[in-house]
């Protein structure tokens, strides 16, 4: 056990400083609700019965599951775009110069423009709305990572296997995809909590179904309790994704491409 | 000489530079028949790799033409191992097999190739767990693994130790040998050069001209046993070389 202790001693520390913060959360909130009206600010207690409740209904899973496919629906295809016009670009300074400014207005524009013509362009009753809202706002970021990781690609190693004459699909396969992967693993943790967030925000101004139209439903009802309940939910989903997937998947990246 | 197998005719080449413009090689002309080892030396920075990279394509002439025999196989060792970080050692190799040479020789290649370069115990190791001689060994090894009909070779002993140095001399000497190729040889030291090269090109400070070629009538093999058959060809290079700074 104390070998343990000693050889995990930095991550150790890491684990108990993460927890101390999470608990002085916790703590702040439960003074906080002491303080205030429930409607203000409910109490861990009434929120974990929010969380019964949702539970009971049946409506946390299957709410959780339309926000994640649309996030992955939309954050996907901003990637595939993303990446394609970005590889796209490298084709000449033409179309570098073309492209650059019409993805810098996409993310000039505020995601509640977005969010307001994707309700009049696809309407509230499907998914249309959420994902195009995604799609768009993540799209530049998606092509800002890949164009910076095709332009840190080494040279030298597409040089050489030009020398060799190597076919095309594996010099994409063998040197450019590898490449690109460390800055996928960043795009993907920046890009997916930002799609996330934009799935919510658009179920929240127009959808009729998702983690963000219950959001939604709960402030019109003054449901303070299952708002905080969502929070809830939103954080430990966000923390699992962090720690369960991202930074394993960050590490695995810098590992392999160093 | 019928059908060289590497040909420079009259070859300019010039960089832009911040300074305007570089000329890195003048009017060279040479060339290598098949089975050849040509030596370049020269001082530092001449253009010794820039005549290398013409051949191998990299870069192109700016004026004067370079020509290679139609489909022949072409290995670079280059100054630098350009390794894939990502790939083990026998991958590093495979990658360029594939689509040179069938698989069953390819595999035979490179198992023979990691044997004798000391590298087969290592063929599951990643770059990044090499020292930088074995990578300068990876380096050349990939360069043979292709059977090359043309071998452009960059200081490739540069980081080696004396002993792994004649080791690796003596298995240039015996691949080339067994399979045959052309060589173009980059080296800083013009004791290498007369013992691995039919031919020693020296070459002038930058830009690069043609200052001599010494022709080594003296078997390879005789030479690399009694190094003495070749100290008056080698006092003429460095000679060449001290007077041409």
């Amino acid at each position: 056990m104390m070998a343990f202790i000693t050889r995990h001693k930095t991550e150790l520390q890491k684990v108990l400083a993460g927890l101390l913060g999470l608990g002085g959360i916790f703590l702040l909130w439960s003074i906080l609700s002491a303080s205030y009206h429930p409607l203000i600010f409910p109490s861990p207690r009434e929120t974990w019965q929010a969380l019964g409740d949702l539970w009971e209904e049946g409506s946390l899973v299957p709410s959780i599951a339309i926000t994640l496919h649309r996030t992955l629906y939309g954050y996907g295809l901003a990637l595939l775009i993303g990446f394609s016009l970005a590889a796209f670009s490298r084709i000449g300074a033409f179309w570098q110069a073309l492209l650059k400014p019409v993805l810098a207005v996409v993310q000039i524009i505020p995601p509640v423009v977005w969010t307001i013509l994707a309700v009049i362009w696809f309407g509230i009753s499907g998914g249309g709305a959420p994902v195009f809202l995604i799609f768009i706002v993540t799209l530049p970021l998606a092509f800002s990572q890949a164009a910076a990781g095709l332009e840190g690609i080494d040279r030298r190693l597409v040089e050489m296997s030009q020398v060799y004459r190597c076919r095309k699909s594996r010099v994409l396969r063998d040197i450019y995809l590898p490449a690109l992967v460390p800055h996928l693993a960043a795009t993907l943790g920046v890009g997916f909590s930002f799609a996330w967030k934009a799935a919510i925000f658009a179920e929240f101004m127009g959808s009729t179904s998702g983690v963000g139209f219950l959001l939604s439903t709960a402030n019109s009802n003054l449901d303070t309790e299952r708002v905080f309940a969502w929070v809830v939910v939103l954080a430990v989903l966000m923390l699992i994704c962090e720690y369960g997937l991202l930074i394993p998947l960050r590490r695995r990246a810098a590992r392999w491409c160093s | 000489m019928i059908n060289p197998m590497l040909e420079f005719v009259q070859v300019f080449r010039e960089f832009e530079t911040e300074r305007g413009r570089l000329a890195a090689v003048e009017g060279i002309s040479l060339s290598a028949a098949a089975g050849e080892i040509v030596a370049l030396v020269g001082p530092s920075g001449c253009g010794k790799t820039t005549l290398l990279n013409l051949a191998a394509g990299i870069l192109r002439p700016t004026r004067g033409r370079v020509v290679l025999t139609p489909n022949a196989r072409l290995a670079y060792a280059f100054q630098e191992p350009r390794l894939l970080p990502w790939k083990t050692v026998e991958e590093n190799i495979s990658f360029v097999q594939e689509g040179l040479l069938p698989a069953g020789e390819a595999a035979a290649a490179r198992r023979r190739i990691l044997e004798e370069t000391g590298l087969a115990e290592f063929r599951r190791a990643y770059p990044r767990e090499l020292s930088g001689g074995m990578k300068q060994r990876l380096e050349l090894a990939r360069a043979l693994a292709v059977r090359p009909r043309l071998l452009l070779l960059d200081e490739p002993f540069r980081s080696l130790d004396g002993a792994t140095r004649q080791e690796l001399h003596a298995l240039l000497q015996s691949e080339h040998g067994r399979e045959g190729f052309s060589a173009l040889l980059v080296t800083h030291d013009p004791e290498e050069a007369v013992l691995l090269a039919d031919r020693v090109v020296v070459l002038s400070p930058r830009p690069a001209r043609i200052l001599k070629e010494v022709v080594l009538a003296t078997p390879r093999k005789r030479r690399l046993l009694n190094r003495a058959l070749v100290s008056s060809s080698l006092e003429r290079i460095e000679g060449l070389l001290s007077s041409a700074g």
